[in-house]
């Protein structure tokens, strides 16, 4: 066909026109921002943690810790006190101390980091052991604070309740953030040469978001003082009317905005049980196939977003929030998990827990394969994972990162209790994940239950502003109809420092187009429907979407209802003439 | 995908719903003319030929009485009449019925068949009687039937003034139409099928369809098509299409009018239509194959006819209906907008007002009564049509793998109560 072979060098030519302009784009404008995140792994310093916490194993305190130091090096090592040697300091260029509660630290373990003497930043508590090198500071015991602002005077955090802080007193050193207690100011991260403190045990938010930011002078990593935003299209799955996703995705496209589809292959209608594919709604997949050629990077949001019985888009399908443990069954199998009690020995039990573990991965593997197959079948490529419910466990984040480069949303903390999850400000390449990129949602979503929805998204992005790169990553169901994105776009344009995020490009070159054209030459995609699959296609869209069907159909409306009208008037003229006709039954007459 | 079935059953549906409406018109037009040649050709007063009435009767001694009784009443010259009673290999007392009556007028003639000439069916008996005839012209009629005065004469009147005609086929009426709900629901059944199919076609494409009954053929003819297929269900179905393949057409006279008597069980019904259905299949079948070396053809257009009512058609209906309960309970995302439903409640209308006319031509059948039994009929009985297309096709599908022999399934007939005596014989 002629139309198509201009079609394809059309594309082509907008192809090298578009990677050209993003190329450009790229280096002018975001390239100093994302390098953070780094690709560069060689040229990053190498952070070592040394981290106590109450059983001294790496829980929520130390994974919030990760994603905020994961934004400055993915060479992160993490060992508790009483693990320390001599040997782990080799190579570090960053040693951090992470002092989540008070505790006696062993001996061997201050003396190792007493004689570091690169640089050094103690967090929280117990920094007063680890000798003369924070002589400089005296602590006076704690204080709750109510603001957290920067020396040069930028806008403030305002916390919500009071939140204690260590009570410290410098005799030297930079005050880089301050912790305020109405008129009184606290140092809150403070740093004398090469030695810092940060005044604070908790991590959490709102606390990392001054954490996040005052490492940037921790490290001495400047970065640029502009900000990063990422959208995403939520929960799109095959029962989603295509008519709303192409307008809020083309009014996106529009605007030259980036943005993602979160993105999930089989629906399953919680009444009926019934699964339904994607490639069952080829108008929706005909509506993503037409974004994705636009520039929407596809995000693969779980296989089917859910693991129990659930509806597609509210369950969690990588965790499982009734028994709150990682996935270790099959979601019908509802006898309870066996504790170490119920087995006569810990061999016994270490089996049964290994067993467990055997299921969540054949589990995961497999749902992620699917849904990553049932996208590439029908030419969309997923460049990103997003948990559902943002819940997965680490051995589930470990068989993503085979996958995945970058990971969506926020993350589940700890192997017990999904509902300790967050995120960090910025992009982040914290250890935990395995080699994954975090690009995170840190404002929320338009809820249409919320009597003020846009001021709940400007009230955390202008706590999201304080971190300098600080990602503003927001989602949006397209359900909504587009009225409501237009808003939260207006509001964003607000915002003159703010670059979208274009996940597919992240890596520097646009990977979804490399597929797409791999595709192309492999003869999968468009080019390639089987011919029945296209005839049938063909006819479909030319019954339901060609007008001469519905003018047929509006005829024989038209004509059936002049004889039904015609009818109607012979009947009443029969009847009228009953008596005068000549009728044979007249016989009854003779 | 299932919107492709959707449009592709509306469509088979659609097709049908039109050529219905457009046959309806045809009836209409037929019922306002058919009668304008009868003055003219009564006034040439050609003589009158030899006629026999074959009446086959195989266990008839309800119904054979009466029935002989309308023939001895028939305003035909007696001379010129031959009523030939085909006793079937009866088990009761027809034979003796019959015997009385010919013992009393010369011209009612019993044929008796016995063993191996015997019950082999309605094709079987009227072959039988066809030997035993001596008329130019050959009438058949059910032995459950009561025709007008004058049906015969109207019959030899049409078949003696239209060269073209190979066989003339008059009207008939359910005589026991108000015995209960049933023959209610087949009385307005039969006068669409001949106001509708019959006329409609007639007027249209010159195509009868034989009814078995009430109807007239040229001896010559007959013989030349070597009489009746025994082995055809629906002998009346296959002896049509092989007229129109002689070069004859049939032409629907309603002048001439027959009264019979209807199933009053809905079990001699279904085993009645059952019959007819597989019949029709049968002929469906057996001429599909050689659909365009036939001559006439406008019988093929019959036969297309026939194969979209068997088998398009039902596949259309029954595709629609599971669609529409399986999305009452799966939105199966229909894409079928207002037209379609637009279009379902004119099918209803269309129904309503085809029916209506039937009736209004009919005399007394246009009353309150009849109305509400329309209106209900549409879900009730025309949906049982479904369920028998099915079991027909299930028992043929049946008879071809397991090579089963054909039966005749005699419908029972129904002693006459005074209610269901034709307005004639209430004259009497």
């Amino acid at each position: 066909m002629p139309s198509k072979s201009l079609i394809s060098i059309f594309n082509k030519v907008m192809r090298i026109g578009v990677s050209l302009i993003m190329l450009l784009v790229l280096l002018i404008g975001t390239e100093d921002k994302l390098s953070a995140a780094g690709e560069k792994g060689g040229q990053e310093p190498k952070i070592l943690v040394v981290y106590t916490t109450n059983h001294n194993d790496a829980n929520e305190d130390v994974r919030m810790l990760d994603l905020l130091l994961g934004h400055f090096s993915s060479r992160l090592q993490y060992v508790a006190d009483d693990q320390l040697t001599m040997h782990d300091l080799d190579g570090v260029d960053y040693l951090v101390y992470y002092g989540a509660v008070s505790k006696k630290l062993p001996a061997y373990s201050t003396k190792i980091i007493g004689d570091y003497q690169g640089s050094l930043l103690a967090i929280g508590k117990n920094a007063e052991q680890l000798g003369t090198r924070f002589s400089f500071l005296s602590w006076n015991g704690e204080v709750g604070i109510q603001r957290v602002t920067k020396p040069q005077g930028t806008e403030p955090i305002q916390l919500e309740v009071t939140m204690p802080i260590e009570d410290v007193s410098m005799a030297q050193g930079e005050v880089l953030l301050e912790g305020w207690k109405g008129i009184y100011a606290y140092p809150l991260m403070i740093k004398h040469e090469k030695t810092a403190y940060f005044a604070s045990a908790s991590l959490s938010s709102p606390f990392s978001l001054g954490a996040a930011e005052a490492l940037h002078d921790v490290f001495e990593v400047p970065h640029q003082t502009g900000h990063l935003a990422l959208i995403r299209l939520e929960d799109v799955h095959p029962h989603s009317d295509p008519a709303l996703l192409l307008e809020a995705g083309t009014y996106l496209a529009d605007k030259g905005i980036p943005y993602v589809i979160a993105l999930i292959p089989v629906y399953t209608n919680s009444e009926t049980k019934e699964l339904v594919h994607l490639k069952d709604r080829p108008e929706l997949v005909k509506v993503l196939r037409t974004l994705q050629q636009r520039g929407a990077s596809i995000t693969l949001h779980g296989y089917m977003h859910y693991y129990r019985d659930s509806e597609t888009g509210e369950g969690s399908e990588f965790w499982d929030i009734k028994d709150n443990t990682p996935i270790s069954k099959p979601p019908e199998d509802t006898t309870p998990l066996k504790k170490r009690y119920e087995w006569s020995s810990q061999a016994e039990y270490e089996q049964y827990q290994v067993s467990l573990a055997q299921y969540e991965e054949s589990y995961t593997v497999s749902r992620i394969e699917n849904g990553i197959k049932e996208l590439k079948e029908l030419g969309l490529f997923p460049v990103a994972f997003e948990a559902p419910h943002y819940n997965m466990s680490h051995k589930g984040y470990q068989i993503t990162s085979r996958y995945f480069s970058y990971l969506l949303g926020q993350v589940q903390f700890n192997q017990t209790d999904w509902h300790q999850m967050g995120t960090s400000p910025y992009i982040s390449k914290p250890a935990f994940l395995n080699g994954m990129t975090l690009l995170p949602e840190t404002v929320g979503y338009w809820d249409p239950e919320s009597p003020t929805p846009t001021q709940n998204i400007r009230e955390n992005a202008q706590q999201v502003r304080f971190v300098r790169d600080g990602v503003i990553g927001m989602f949006f169901h397209p359900y909504l109809g587009v009225a409501p994105l237009k808003k939260m776009i207006t509001y964003m344009e607000t915002m003159p420092d703010v670059t979208w995020i274009d996940v597919r490009k992240l890596s520097g070159k646009d990977v979804v187009k490399e597929e797409l054209e791999l595709a192309e030459a492999d003869g999968i995609g468009d080019a390639s429907d089987p011919l029945q699959e296209s005839l049938i296609k063909q006819v479909y869209t030319a019954l339901h979407e060609d007008s001469w069907t519905q003018l047929i159909l509006w005829g024989i409306v038209a004509l059936v209802t002049c004889m039904v009208l015609l009818f109607v008037l012979y009947t009443w003229r029969n009847r009228a003439n009953l008596r005068k006709q000549l009728f044979m039954e007249r016989d009854l007459n003779d | 995908m299932t919107n492709l079935l959707f449009y592709l059953s509306l469509s088979v549906i659609w097709i049908m719903l039109l050529y219905h409406m457009f046959l309806m018109q045809g009836g209409y037009f037929h019922y306002l003319r058919f009668a304008r040649s009868i003055p003219e050709w009564e006034k040439k007063d050609l003589p009158k030929p030899k006629v026999s009435i074959l009446i086959p009767a195989h266990n008839e001694e309800v119904v054979i009485e009466r029935t002989i009784k309308a023939m001895l009443r028939l305003e035909y010259p007696k001379e010129q009449l031959e009523i030939i009673v085909i006793n079937d290999n009866s088990s009761d007392r027809t034979g003796e019925i019959c015997d009385h009556y010919a013992a009393q007028y010369p011209y009612v003639k019993v044929v008796h068949t016995k063993p191996p000439n015997a019950g082999k069916g309605k094709s079987g008996a009227l072959n039988q009687g066809l030997a035993h005839s001596t008329g130019e012209i050959i009438v058949v009629y059910d032995a459950d039937n009561t025709p007008e005065r004058k049906a015969v004469h109207y019959l030899v009147l049409a078949l003696q003034n239209d060269p073209q005609a190979g066989v003339v086929v008059g009207k008939f009426r359910v005589v026991n139409a108000a015995k209960n709900l049933l023959t209610r629901f087949i009385n307005i059944e039969t006068i669409c099928f001949q106001w509708m199919a019959q006329a409609g076609r007639f007027f249209w494409f010159r195509v009868t369809t034989i009814p078995g009954t009430n109807f007239a053929i040229r001896r010559s003819l007959i013989e030349e098509l070597g009489g009746w297929d025994e082995k055809a269900l629906a002998e009346d179905t296959e002896l049509t299409i092989r007229v129109y393949n002689a070069g004859y057409f049939i032409r629907f006279f309603p002048a001439a009018i027959t009264w019979e008597q209807e199933p009053e069980k809905w079990k001699v019904w279904w085993k009645q239509r059952t019959r007819w259905a597989r019949g029709n299949q049968y002929v469906v079948l057996k001429f599909m194959g050689h659909l365009f070396s036939l001559r006439k053809k406008s019988i093929m257009f019959d036969l297309v006819y026939f194969f979209f009512t068997y088998f398009l058609f039902f596949l259309g209906v029954i595709v629609s209906d599971v669609l529409f309960v399986t999305n009452l309970f799966v939105d199966l995302q229909l894409q079928v907008g207002i037209v379609a439903m637009i279009l379902w409640i004119l099918a209803y209308f269309l129904y309503v007002t085809e029916v209506m006319i039937a009736l209004s031509i009919e005399r007394t059948e246009l009353n309150a009564k009849n109305f509400w039994i329309v209106l209900l009929m549409y879900f009730t009985y025309s949906q049982l049509w479904i369920v028998l297309v099915l079991y027909a096709l299930y028992l043929e599908i049946k008879r071809v793998v397991f090579r089963q022999e054909l039966k005749w399934y005699k419908t029972e007939r129904f002693a006459a109560d005074k209610k269901s005596v034709p307005p004639i014989e209430r004259q009497v």
